[in-house]
């Protein structure tokens, strides 16, 4: 098994700045590259590319126009059907869209990575069939579950030993599930959506417990305006209370 | 330093044991029932805030808190002050649900023994900070209560 090296020069850009990727490669069979892997540049220009040709290809025949898309949405669409029938994806998008309308909308939770930021951008937001749960509406769900049942019984969450995958009706995954989903939920649509909704939950606990605490907080020292002609501590604090 | 967690623990144990809730359950229906009328309502709420200002100090929060299981009134005037914060206020003075909750001896729907143990671990780990963040903030109304203005926006 020898090394081969492969030098890759973009012929697009000046002498000046010429952008040259080195390519090595063992002599094992090639292993499956992820999407996102791919270089800006190259990527730009074949968008780019595609882009031109779909524009042609608008001109000549519409019937194409659904299989290879003009907007950017479609097209993610479009090479999300390319990996399923096996040709490798030449775009670097990744392609959350692509069963985006299935039926069972468990099979294809939010990412995690996408629940955690304030903002939720992505396709899911400007989805409007309801045939799939959208992140900020796994969010409120979850939020509101933490608060009416989790709360009420668990104030402390321990990571390692509550929060692993369990289709129990006692355990937080399971109390979790069955808010949530109106549905009967198998054990691999359960731990697609534990994948998603585990992180909320955890954010979602906390959040609710300094809430209460402030809201503690905020009986405790009440309102100070009215303790002007109070001079003692004790009295302070029974003229504080007294405001709440 | 001892964590949050563990004392809530030692709280939820010592709770179930006791059972503080349970046993003031009858105490706390005559202050609910006592919201009907102003007047009452203004008498027992006086004698609650005039109890937990004496009490929720931080000398004496160790001894008003453990002894709490004696003095029912102090329990009483603590849970009847913090239990709206944790069961929302609708209800908390939904003297309805209350009532049913109390006679069917179900009163763990509305405030469980996790929310019990919970505030009083609150109340033990930040009784401190409040304390003095109450006092700061008095210091500074006075200081602003002191000042004179030279002119006024009214004339």
């Amino acid at each position: 098994m020898t090394p081969t090296i492969n030098r890759i020069q973009n012929g697009n850009s000046g002498s000046g700045s010429r952008a040259t990727m080195v390519q090595v490669t063992s002599g094992a069979p090639p292993r499956r590259r992820p999407e996102m892997r791919y270089t800006f540049t190259q990527n730009l220009d074949k968008t780019l590319d595609r882009d031109r040709n779909n524009e042609y290809n608008e001109d000549d025949s519409e019937g194409q126009h659904s299989e290879r898309g003009g907007s950017s949405d479609m097209t993610n669409r479009t090479q999300g059907r390319q990996m399923k029938s096996g040709e490798p994806p030449d775009n670097l998008e990744f392609s959350y869209g692509a069963d985006s309308h299935a039926s069972d909308h468990l099979t294809e939770p939010p990412s995690a990575k996408s629940s955690s930021g304030t903002q939720s951008t992505g396709s899911d937001d400007l989805d409007m069939t309801l045939t799939k749960t959208t992140n900020s509406g796994l969010k409120f769900q979850v939020r509101l579950c933490v608060k009416e049942e989790i709360f009420r019984v668990v104030k402390f969450i321990d990571i390692p030993t509550m929060l692993p995958f369990d289709m129990a009706p006692n355990s937080l995954c399971g109390i979790v599930i069955k808010y949530c989903c109106k549905e009967e939920v198998t054990a691999k649509q359960g731990a697609k959506f534990w994948m998603a909704a585990r992180p909320m939950v955890t954010k979602s606990h906390t959040h609710v417990r300094n809430n209460y605490i402030k809201g503690m907080q905020s009986v405790y020292l009440g309102k100070l305006y009215s303790c002007h002609d109070v001079h003692e501590n004790d009295l302070y604090i029974f003229c504080s209370l007294m405001q709440t | 330093m001892m964590c949050m967690k563990m004392i809530y623990t030692y709280f939820v144990h010592s709770c179930k044991h006791d059972r503080p809730v349970y046993f003031l359950a009858p105490f706390i229906e005559l202050f609910c029932n006592k919201r009907k009328t102003q007047s009452e309502d203004h008498y027992s709420d006086h004698a609650g805030k005039q109890i937990l200002s004496e009490g929720l100090v931080p000398g004496k929060i160790e001894q008003f808190l453990m002894g709490a299981r004696k003095n029912t009134t102090n329990y009483v005037a603590f849970i009847y002050r913090f239990a709206p914060v944790l069961v929302s206020d609708h209800i908390w003075n939904d003297s309805k649900k209350m009532h049913e909750a109390l006679m069917n001896n179900r009163f763990d729907d509305i405030l469980t023994v996790s929310d019990e143990a919970f505030m009083l671990v609150v109340m033990d780990n930040y009784i401190d900070p409040w304390h003095e963040k109450m006092l700061l903030q008095k210091d500074k109304e006075e200081r602003v209560s002191t000042i004179n203005v030279y002119y006024t926006s009214w004339l």
